[in-house]
């Protein structure tokens, strides 16, 4: 491939890319909230059966603790996802273009224009899917992390709802934290 | 440099309430006791439980059970006999644990292996070109 034409089509790609980043689609967005919210239901077990908070007693703190962890959580989603995006659809440029081209190989009837475009379709799917996946894995691993160390370790021998809210707070505020600090 | 210590000061102290943990160990005495005189079939007899908690946590606590025996005959009461934990997280929370474990497996094995599988996927080493 000459350099001018991969120059041209890594533009092409950029607007493409940006295009679908941001705007996450419901289904991606539904997927993300539906992670958020069984992982930050997950410390509700450990406050009612190792810190012996009462259920019914705590209903409240645990389903605003849920709910305000569930968004902060799919806030570090997207905002994880739309870093990896653009990284993972750099590394997987040629990989998926080989693959593609192999594929497409056979098809005479197809030009040029169109096999690029069907590459560049299939390299923003695949990035999608490795930022999407690759995200939810490493928050909810630094989330469960985040909040073992400060419920069981920094706030051990506060009150129950103290250390709860706090620990469900700040590991849920500093995930999303995170997310937005590192840089693409 | 101060800053720098009063930081590791500060955190230090946020761990300091773990070392005094043995204080608040449980230390029990419990006694039991028929508060009737006489047993009479049909009529209510009270057993009287005391448990004295004699560790750092000075504190007691009461329970009486009414029964009513229901044929005459020889029955021997048993001494009291009790088994408890010094402390509410000495024991029986590994199971708490594991099934902590294994409800944050899927949110964790799931995403890590769809990501790994498109990885091997795209992830192999560039065949040599022509």
């Amino acid at each position: 491939m000459a350099g001018g034409k991969q120059n041209k089509l890594s533009r092409e790609e950029e607007l493409l890319l940006q295009d679908f980043s941001r705007n996450v689609s419901t289904k991606s967005s539904a997927l993300f909230y539906g992670n958020a919210f069984i992982v930050s239901a997950i410390p509700m077990w450990l406050f009612w059966r190792i810190h012996q908070m009462d259920l019914y007693q705590s209903a409240v703190f645990f389903v605003i603790g849920t709910l305000i962890s569930t968004y902060l959580v799919a806030l570090a989603y997207k905002n994880v996802k739309f870093i990896l995006k653009h990284k993972i659809a750099l590394k997987r440029e040629d990989a998926v273009a080989r693959e593609m081209m192999k594929k497409l190989a056979d098809d005479k009837r197809m030009t040029k224009k169109e096999k690029d475009e069907r590459v560049l379709w299939k390299k923003n799917e695949v990035a999608d899917y490795e930022a999407t996946t690759f995200s939810i894995f490493y928050n909810n691993a630094l989330y469960l992390v985040l909040l073992i160390v400060a419920s069981f370790f920094i706030l051990k021998n506060f009150n129950p709802v103290f250390n709860y809210s706090l620990s469900v707070g700040s590991a849920a505020g500093l995930l999303a934290l995170f997310s937005t600090s590192s840089k693409a | 440099m101060k800053l720098w210590w009063a930081a590791l000061v500060l955190t230090c102290g946020c761990f300091l309430p773990t070392f005094g943990d043995e204080d608040s160990d449980a230390r029990l005495l419990v006694s039991k006791n028929i508060l009737n005189q006489y047993l009479v079939e049909g009529k209510d007899l009270t057993v009287e439980y005391k448990v004295f908690n004699v560790g750092s946590k000075n504190s007691n606590a009461t329970h009486a059970v009414i029964l009513k025996p229901l044929k005459s005959g020889y029955f021997n009461f048993t001494s009291a006999e009790v088994s408890y934990l010094t402390s509410e997280d000495s024991k029986e929370r590994t199971l708490d644990w594991l099934v902590f474990a294994f409800m944050t497996l899927p949110s964790l094995g799931i995403p890590y292996l769809l990501w790994f599988s498109s990885k091997s996927r795209y992830d192999q080493p560039k065949p040599k070109k022509n």
